[in-house]
């Protein structure tokens, strides 16, 4: 372990030599950032992520079945389990997928789920991501530098191989495109935040990297136009160009970086798209809150997983509870990601508080509130060299394809600030390398 | 029910002037009435030049047909001319059950207090004969200065609201959102009407039974006279026509309408 430890600037350095970067527009300035690595490994016990792992697929089995069932016969709705309001007034909804079958049937290809451990062991989430989950090239990349660091370590710890990422995704690309064509990962170019992993994950998945304008649409399928102009089909796109900006002909008629006719091609059953459009209206933080809920309607079985405790000004008795509680509640805006939006009550001035009831009280659909979970710690190795305690979570990949199956690794992302709760890269801070371990 | 029959013909006409030339250029369109219980298409005929671009026909999630396509080669003009001939009979579609995304708020329909507090207001004005919707269609035709340049295609119901002009796209959003204060279901419009000019727009309300049309522009309820394209929760769901170049090009773009009774 020690020499894990002392391998860490050596590491950090190999990484900068491959290009992991992380890119951060503040105040509408791109700047691209090193993600900062730190040695020290979460290990998971192979028993607790045996638990991890079904909970993680009942739990996306329960949303790729919501997500098939909102867009069709909406049973869920007419049966009262999900109030209409969390489903046509989301955000995240999508009309023009009305009817639309994807691929196979599957829409949430790829989700990110973010879990933390309590203090007293239990693992809970905090949310779903089932549109463009970004971060998997990061624990990849790590893995790989680390091995090649202190090769010992991995042969003395009995650490399951991380290794089959791409190959992972490169079966469900293959399943979902059907042999209609060849794989392309769409990137919106290089000032997007994640491109290194975009360019990471087509190597690592065989698929070709395609930028906006290498795609296009004759007759419903779509081509890659080569170097040379020569057109070959696609039957697969690994999209991480966002619903809103992916065909300007649909969507967003300003986007300059969709495919037009796209969502033509894609209704037409010619494309698969990885993951389906409208995936939106099932990771909103409002509907989170009825997640358990799907698992018991569509599986029939008790969620294996927990939902970090979660109330909904839209609920009366939420409502009063918040208003209640609102000074020891994290409170956030359900359109927000990436750590926007996140306001902690305790920290508000009495002002402050006063202005956020209002808020609450003039749009309760747009606001959840979750207690403050007090979540472990985990050590890093901080600027001076000594370990000291960050909050720390994990975002578990599942990816499906033919069956679903969970990656057996994952982003565990910490705090930079020590006071801090929020984690997302989008703010600045650091991750480690997540070791499940095999016994 | 009435057996009443009108027919009508219409004929719709696009170009766009491109300098300097264009390649690449994909294209959306609903150009063509769309079919159903009232309105039934006798013939039809759609020409798009260049007469060598792809052309395909489908039908968007909303039910409403959409003619797209694309031109790889150069080329400086761009030309669509849809005429035929429309049978219809008078202005109401049965529908059970709408759907409820026309009672919820959509891209360009939101509302802010003030509109919601107008729009109870008006529910409240009593006119012995008037059915609600048509009270609404009133009240909005009176609020709206009719104003050509004052809008556009992102303008959205709150602006309206608020700017007291426009054109007939924004008295159809600041109709539907009214409609959807007051927990009606009302959906956006696109089509032609009779004389010549361009492309109208009008909203449909639904009556617990069916959607019939009310103009806000001309403040009546329709009945005869308008010749439907698509449908949509406002007009970003159903433009007439929406394009794609990537190249640096500027574009001149002229529509011409015309239908009258035969």
């Amino acid at each position: 372990m020690n020499e894990l430890l002392a391998s860490r600037d050596s590491v950090n350095k190999w990484m900068e030599r491959y290009g992991v970067r992380f890119g951060v527009y503040k105040n509408g300035v791109f700047n691209e950032q090193l993600f900062p690595f730190d040695a020290i490994p979460r290990k998971i016990s192979a028993s607790e992520w045996s638990m991890l792992e079904k909970g993680l697929i009942q739990r996306v089995k329960a949303l790729n079945m919501f997500l098939y069932d909102i867009y069709h016969d909406k049973k869920i709705v007419a049966d009262g389990v999900v109030p209409k309001e969390f489903t046509y007034e989301s955000k995240g909804y999508m009309p023009e997928c009305e009817g639309i079958t994807p691929s196979k049937g599957v829409y949430a290809h790829i989700a990110g789920i973010d879990l933390v451990q309590a203090k007293d062991g239990r693992w809970l989430i905090l949310e779903d991501n089932l549109r463009i989950p970004s971060g998997a090239s990061y624990p990849m990349i790590a893995r790989k530098v680390t091995r090649k660091a202190c090769p010992q370590t991995f042969r003395d710890n009995l650490i399951s191989d991380n290794r089959n990422y791409g190959a992972m995704l490169k079966e469900m690309m293959d399943y979902i495109n059907d042999g209609r064509g060849i794989n392309c990962i769409l990137t919106p170019g290089r000032y997007n935040s994640a491109f290194f992993e975009h360019s990471y994950l087509a190597e690592k998945t065989g698929a070709i990297l395609a930028f906006p304008g290498d795609l296009i649409v004759e007759n419903n399928n779509v081509y890659y136009i080569g170097l040379y102009k020569q057109k070959v089909r696609v039957g697969a796109i690994y999209r991480r160009v966002s619903d809103e900006y992916l065909d300007p002909l649909a969507f967003e008629p300003s986007s300059l970086l969709g495919v037009p006719n796209l969502m033509e091609a894609y209704k037409a059953g010619k494309v698969g798209l990885i993951n389906a459009l409208g995936n939106g209206v099932a990771d909103d933080k409002g509907i989170y809150y009825f997640v358990p809920r799907m698992v018991k309607y569509y599986l029939g079985e008790e969620p294996i997983l927990e939902n970090a405790p979660t109330y909904l000004p839209f609920f009366k008795e939420d409502f009063e509870y918040i208003i209640r509680n609102i000074h020891k509640l994290v409170i956030k805006d359900v359109a927000e990601a990436g750590g926007y939006g996140v306001m902690f009550g305790r920290d508000m001035t009495p002002e402050r508080l006063a202005e956020v009831k209002q808020l609450i009280i003039k749009d309760p659909r747009r606001w959840i509130a979750q207690e403050v979970v007090d979540f472990i710690d985990l050590d890093i190795i901080d600027e001076s060299g000594n370990p000291s305690p960050r909050k720390c979570d994990l975002r578990a990949f599942v990816v499906t394809g033919k069956e679903t199956k969970v990656w057996k690794s994952g982003l565990t992302r910490f705090s930079r600030n020590p006071n801090s709760f929020v984690v997302n890269s989008s703010q600045g801070g650091g991750f480690k390398d997540t070791w499940v371990m095999e016994k | 029910m009435s057996t009443e029959k009108r027919r009508y013909y219409y004929r719709y006409v696009t170009e766009a002037k491109f300098t300097p030339a264009v390649e690449y250029h994909f294209f959306k369109l609903r150009a063509v009435p769309c079919v159903n219980e009232f309105q039934r298409l006798e013939e039809q005929s759609l020409l798009v030049l260049p007469s060598d671009c792809i052309l395909n026909f489908s039908t968007d999630a909303f039910g409403n047909s959409i003619q797209y396509g694309s031109y790889n080669l150069w080329h400086d003009y761009f030309r669509v001319e849809s005429k035929g001939i429309v049978e219809c009979e008078k202005y109401a579609i049965p529908d059970p059950c709408p759907n409820d995304i026309y009672s919820s708020p959509s891209y360009l329909i939101q509302y802010d207090q003030e509109l919601m507090d107008w729009a109870k207001q008006i529910a409240e004005y009593k006119q012995e004969g008037w059915s609600l919707p048509e009270i609404l269609t009133h009240a909005v035709h009176h609020k709206i200065r009719y104003q050509k340049y004052e809008t556009d295609n992102t303008t959205t119901a709150v602006e309206v609201f608020h700017k007291e002009k426009g054109v007939c796209q924004d008295y159809a959003h600041l109709l539907i959102a009214v409609c959807r204060c007051l927990g009606l279901h009302a959906r956006y419009v696109n089509g032609f009407v009779l004389g010549e000019g361009e492309t109208h727009a009008w909203v449909e309300i639904h009556d617990g039974k069916q959607w019939l049309g009310y103009d806000a522009t001309y403040n009546k309820k329709i009945d005869w006279g308008y010749v439907k394209i698509a449908h949509g929760r406002d007009v970003s769901d159903c433009p007439s026509n929406r394009g794609q170049i990537f190249t640096f090009t500027k574009e001149k773009l002229t529509i011409n309408c015309e239908m009258r009774e035969i």
